[in-house]
C-alpha cells in the first residue's frame, strides 16, 4: 500500500485504507487525495501494479460531490491551459493543477469511473510537458524489444494483444493506452493503468520500441505494407489521447508524432484471428528488426523538425 | 486573410494539414489546397495565388481565382483562416 498520511478504518470491512492513491507510468507521477475511504480502497486494488511509494510530482486533492453538482453540456472531458495552471472540466469531474507547483485540487462523483477519468485526463493533459506521448495503442514486449499497436477503438488492439499473449515470452504492456517517451537515447514504450477488455494480471512494464503499427483487419492473412509519412502522421495524430484544446499543447504533442515517424517508420498490420499467432508475431519482428539508436537520436525532444516547415 | 489563432498547421511532404484545436479536427488538403493554403497564409491575395496556380497547374487563370476565392470562403467558414 502506498505511504498515506490521510490512512482512515474502512466503513465496510474495518480494514485500515488510505485516501490517496500514488501512481506512476512512464515516469509521469501523480498522488490522488480522496475523502473516500471506500471508492480509494477499489482504487488501490484497480491499479495495483502501478502504486508507488516515491514522492509524486503533481498532487491533486479531490473533494467527492454531489452527483447533480458537475452537471454541463457535452461529455467529452476538455483540458484546457490557464498560464501556468491545466484545468479540466466533464460531467464527472473537475481539476485544476499548477504545473510550477506540482499541486492541485478537484471535484469528482463518488464512482470509479470518474477517478479513472480523472487520471486519465491528468496523465494525457500533463504527457505534452513531461516530453510523453499518450497514444491510443496497444503495445506488447518479446525478446527484449516492443512493439506498438495503434489503432482507434474496434480497431483489434484488445484482440491482438491477447493473441499474442497466448506465444510463451510476450508480455502485454497494455491493449489501450500507451506512454511513448525517450529514456536514455532510446524511444520507450510504457504500459499504462489503463486497460481496455482485455485483463491479464498487469504489471507495470516497458520495453524499447522496435516497431510501429497500425491495425488492418485482412481477409487473407498476415501481411505488412509501409505507410508514406504523411498518412502515418496523420492515422497516428488521431490516435493521440488529447483532452486538450489548447493550440500549444496540441503543436508539442504534434512536435512529438512527428519525431517518432522520423525515429520508426510506420507500417500497416492486416491480419486476421484464423493465422497462428506465431506467425503474425514473425511478421512483426521481421518487419521492424530491433536497431538500438544511440546519441543523435531524433527522440521526442523539440528541437526543429525536419519535414516540417 | 490569416490564418485563425485557433489553427495548427504542418505542410509534410508538401501536403498540408490544418489542425483546428477548438474542434480537434484535422484537415488534410490536397495538392492544390495546400498550395493556396501556403500562399494565403504568406499574405497572398485572391488575384496572387490564382496566377500561381495557374503556372503551377495546368489551370487557366479564370478558372483557378474562381477557385481561389470559392476555397477561401470555404476555410473562412470552417474558422480556419480570417481577415488579417
Amino acid at each position: 500500500m502506498a505511504p498515506n498520511a490521510l490512512a482512515a478504518v474502512d466503513e465496510r470491512g474495518g480494514k485500515t485504507a488510505s485516501r490517496s492513491l500514488d501512481l506512476e507510468a512512464g515516469g509521469l507521477s501523480v498522488s490522488l487525495e480522496v475523502d473516500s475511504v471506500s471508492l480509494m480502497a477499489d482504487a488501490q486494488e484497480r491499479y495495483a501494479p502501478f502504486l508507488t511509494r516515491s514522492p509524486a510530482a503533481y498532487r491533486l486533492g479531490l473533494d467527492v460531490v454531489p452527483s447533480n453538482a458537475l452537471e454541463r453540456d457535452g461529455w467529452t472531458p476538455s483540458v484546457s491551459r490557464e498560464g501556468r495552471f491545466l484545468r479540466c472540466r466533464s460531467p464527472l469531474f473537475s481539476w485544476r493543477i499548477d504545473r510550477a507547483s506540482g499541486r492541485g485540487r478537484g471535484a469528482l462523483k463518488p464512482t470509479a469511473q470518474a477517478l479513472d477519468g480523472v487520471l486519465r485526463t491528468l496523465f494525457a493533459g500533463l504527457s505534452p510537458f513531461e516530453d510523453r506521448l499518450l497514444l491510443h495503442a496497444a503495445a506488447v514486449a518479446v525478446r527484449g524489444k516492443g512493439y506498438l499497436f495503434v489503432g482507434p477503438s474496434g480497431a483489434g488492439k484488445t484482440t491482438l494483444s491477447s493473441y499474442l499473449a497466448r506465444i510463451p515470452g510476450v508480455r502485454v504492456l497494455t491493449d489501450e493506452l500507451v506512454l511513448v517517451g525517450e529514456e536514455s537515447d532510446r524511444l520507450v514504450l510504457f504500459g499504462t493503468p489503463f486497460w481496455g477488455e482485455f485483463r491479464p494480471p498487469q504489471r507495470r512494464g516497458w520495453a524499447p520500441l522496435a516497431g510501429l503499427f497500425f491495425l488492418a483487419k485482412s481477409r487473407m492473412g498476415t501481411r505488412i505494407e509501409t505507410l508514406d509519412f504523411a498518412r502515418a502522421h496523420s492515422s497516428l495524430l488521431k490516435c493521440l489521447v488529447a483532452f486538450h484544446r489548447d493550440r500549444g499543447m496540441l503543436e508539442r504533442s504534434w512536435e512529438m508524432v512527428l519525431a517518432l515517424l522520423r525515429a520508426r517508420p510506420a507500417r500497416r498490420l492486416a491480419w486476421r484471428k484464423g493465422d497462428p499467432p506465431e506467425a503474425v508475431l514473425k511478421a512483426v519482428e521481421e518487419a521492424a528488426p530491433f536497431q538500438s539508436i544511440g546519441g543523435g537520436c531524433p527522440g521526442l525532444q523539440y528541437s526543429g523538425s525536419r519535414g516540417a516547415p | 486573410m490569416k490564418y485563425s489563432r485557433r489553427v495548427a498547421q504542418r505542410v509534410i511532404d508538401g501536403q498540408a494539414f490544418v489542425l483546428d484545436t477548438k474542434e480537434q479536427e484535422l484537415h488534410s488538403l490536397n495538392p492544390s489546397g495546400s498550395r493556396i493554403w501556403e500562399l494565403a497564409g504568406r499574405g497572398g491575395t485572391p488575384e496572387k495565388i490564382a496566377r500561381a496556380l495557374a503556372d503551377e497547374f495546368e489551370v487557366d487563370y479564370r478558372r483557378a481565382l474562381c477557385d481561389v476565392k470559392g476555397f477561401l470562403e470555404k476555410l473562412r467558414t470552417l474558422g480556419l483562416m480570417e481577415d488579417r
